[in-house]
């Protein structure tokens, strides 16, 4: 009988990625950008589920006992319970805001590795595709942040502050307030995810502004403004100050994905 | 009543999870009984339990290529490679063998929740104890899939990889080093009257079974023991990573970062804190960077390769497994010398 249960996980695994495959629902969830491993795993698990539909009146090679079942099936009543969307903006407020988009690699902690002269190499290498994009941007009368281009551009723009200061800029984003902020601050916010939503993290502009009431936390926003650098306690942090504002509705993918 | 629970609880479990899915493909049927049911399902509709729901599945999704990854390589090799091959050529002075159990370790990439009946079989073998050891703490970590997975799970960063596995190599060493020192002559595994333990006796004799077969068979039924074995593996490592995946989740929704940021100012607090949680999560070393990932922003890097070299050396389900197949004082002696080198490396290296 336990057969007949190993059979509905392993398919009915399959048929829950393959949906989220389809409906491109799985961007709520992980990168699109590692999605063919889940294409992978699709394969296997039909492998697996076909072997076992083949060996269905073989002894079990090890017990997995009732409560392991129950427990490779809670992510498939989770998914059938719960409508899969992007997160809400809420689960921003156990995030932090990290500001600078995850790793700028430059302030990794890598004490065995920051000597090394091949690391250097590969250090200037991996600059030159920023220093043409920074270069690209100069010449744009107004760098506009989409959801594609979010993280790619305000890494650039966290390279080489200096460079852009005063340049105008337009962001969408939503409304986020931390502990601690003055009352005239907030930030206009995404979430940045690198694999999944768990290792999202706020990033976004810091803006001060006397009207800073009437932008309500979790609104999103459209902003125009110039570039500057803001001080925190955590450092300079990307800023920006605010020339004209519009409400927008939210948008359907909250998220802007790392790109690699 | 509970005896009927007891022998009809795959059925009912069926009937549940079937039940489920045809609720699902009917979904707007199942909306048009609102009033009946509506009630029942009020509670996702809590921005908490969905936002747990979120990070949850997408903690499963994320890690699910990479258990399946590790559970095919694990089965295959446990299925073509012949174990007895490998440890002949063990040499037999520990500064030759220590190492090479690192190198075993990353030529035989078995995830440590295979790792611990293996370790066994080979010291039942007469293979010396300190090896079997070193090649205990290091193949989860020096493993080609837990490596891949970190280098995925920290942004394509080679640095981060590097270090994690030097340290958990760094450590197998020294371990290896201390049983050489402590148990070389001392009886490690549990005296059980029947030389099979519960271990072997549930898994294995099929397993036996399965490889005395599979030399004289081709290699189509071997790849489909292999197959079959492998979906067994699955379950068993997918439970204990679903529970940590989910445990993860909730560490996430509802104590959130802050409580590793309070204790930021503390770094030894946050270090012994995240080994805690590494030890009680479980979780599989090929996908455990995905979750280290997401307190990558929020504790410093002491705390974060406190996380990632002790979490696959030692855990809880690790420990329990252990605890069926070696003696106590082993056991002390391994808890104790992993989780104090895992401080003094972290907090001397780093």
């Amino acid at each position: 009988m336990a057969v007949l249960f190993r059979i509905t996980i392993l398919f009915g695994f399959a048929l829950v990625l393959s949906y989220l495959i389809i409906s491109h629902d799985l961007d709520y969830f992980i990168n699109p950008r590692l999605q063919y491993l889940s294409v992978i795993s699709v394969l296997f698990l039909l492998t697996l589920g076909l072997v076992q539909l083949k060996n269905v009146g073989k002894r079990a090679a090890h017990p997995v006992g009732v409560w392991g079942y129950l427990m490779v099936c809670l992510p498939i009543c989770f998914f059938l319970l719960f409508p899969s969307k992007p997160a809400e903006t809420s689960l921003a407020d156990n995030k932090m805001y990290t500001y600078v988009p995850n790793q700028v690699k430059k302030t990794n902690p890598s004490p065995n590795q920051s000597t090394d002269a091949p690391q250097e190499l590969t250090e200037e290498e991996w600059e030159l595709p920023y220093k043409k994009k920074a270069a690209e941007l100069k010449k744009l009368p107004v760098i506009i942040l989409t959801s594609e281009n979010y993280i790619d551009i305000s890494n650039v723009l966290m390279m080489y502050p200096e460079q852009f200061i005063g340049k105008k800029i337009r962001t969408i984003g939503f409304v986020y307030r931390e502990e601690g902020f003055k009352a005239d601050q907030f930030v206009i916010a995404r979430l940045a995810i690198t694999c999944c939503v768990a290792d999202a993290g706020v990033v976004g502009f810091l803006l001060d502004t006397p009207e800073s009431n009437l932008f309500k936390n979790d609104q999103w926003f459209q902003i125009d403004g110039t570039f500057g650098l803001k001080k925190n306690e955590s450092g300079d942090v990307p800023g920006l100050k605010m020339k004209s504002y519009k409400k927008v509705p939210a948008l359907k993918d909250s998220y802007v994905y790392q790109q690699f | 009543m509970l005896r009927l629970l007891k022998n009809y609880y795959v059925e009912i479990l069926l009937v549940f999870v079937l039940a489920s899915f045809i609720l699902f493909f009917s979904s707007d049927q199942f909306l048009a009984f609102e009033m009946d049911i509506s009630f029942l399902t009020s509670f996702t509709k809590n921005p908490q339990l969905q936002s747990l729901s979120t990070i949850f599945l997408s903690i499963f999704l994320e890690g699910l290529p990479f258990i399946l990854f590790g559970v095919f390589i694990s089965s295959f090799i446990h299925e073509f490679v012949n174990e007895n091959g490998l440890w002949r050529y063990v040499p037999k002075n520990p500064f030759l063998s220590i190492p090479m159990a690192i190198v075993l370790g990353f030529v035989l990439p078995i995830c440590e929740c295979g790792i611990v009946p293996i370790a066994r079989r080979l010291i039942e073998k007469k293979l010396p104890v300190y090896t079997a050891f070193t090649f205990l703490l290091a193949a989860p970590i020096v493993n080609p899939v837990t490596i891949f997975s970190t280098y995925i799970a920290f942004g394509n960063d080679w640095s981060m990889t590097i270090v994690r596995v030097a340290l958990g190599a760094g450590i197998a060493i020294v371990m290896g080093g201390l049983f050489y020192l402590f148990f070389q002559n001392i009886p490690v595994l549990k005296e059980i009257p029947n030389t099979c333990d519960h271990d072997h006796e549930s898994c294995c004799t099929t397993d036996q079974a399965g490889h005395e077969h599979s030399h004289t068979e081709n290699w189509r039924e071997r790849v489909e023991y292999a197959l079959h074995h492998a979906i067994f593996e699955f379950l068993n490592m997918g439970k204990y990573f679903v529970l940590g995946a989910f445990l993860a989740a909730c560490f996430q929704t509802f104590i959130g970062f802050s409580a590793i940021q309070s204790t930021g100012k503390y770094e030894w607090l946050s270090i012994v804190l995240l080994m805690g949680i590494a030890f009680g999560l479980s979780i599989c070393s090929s996908s455990d960077a995905f979750i280290a990932a997401s307190f990558r922003n929020a504790v410093g890097a002491a705390p974060l390769f406190a996380f990632l070299v002790y979490g696959p050396i030692m855990d809880l389900k690790n420990l329990l497994m252990m605890s069926g197949s070696f003696r106590p004082t082993v056991i002390w002696f391994f808890w104790s010398g992993t989780t104090v080198l895992t401080i003094v490396s972290v907090v001397f290296f780093l």
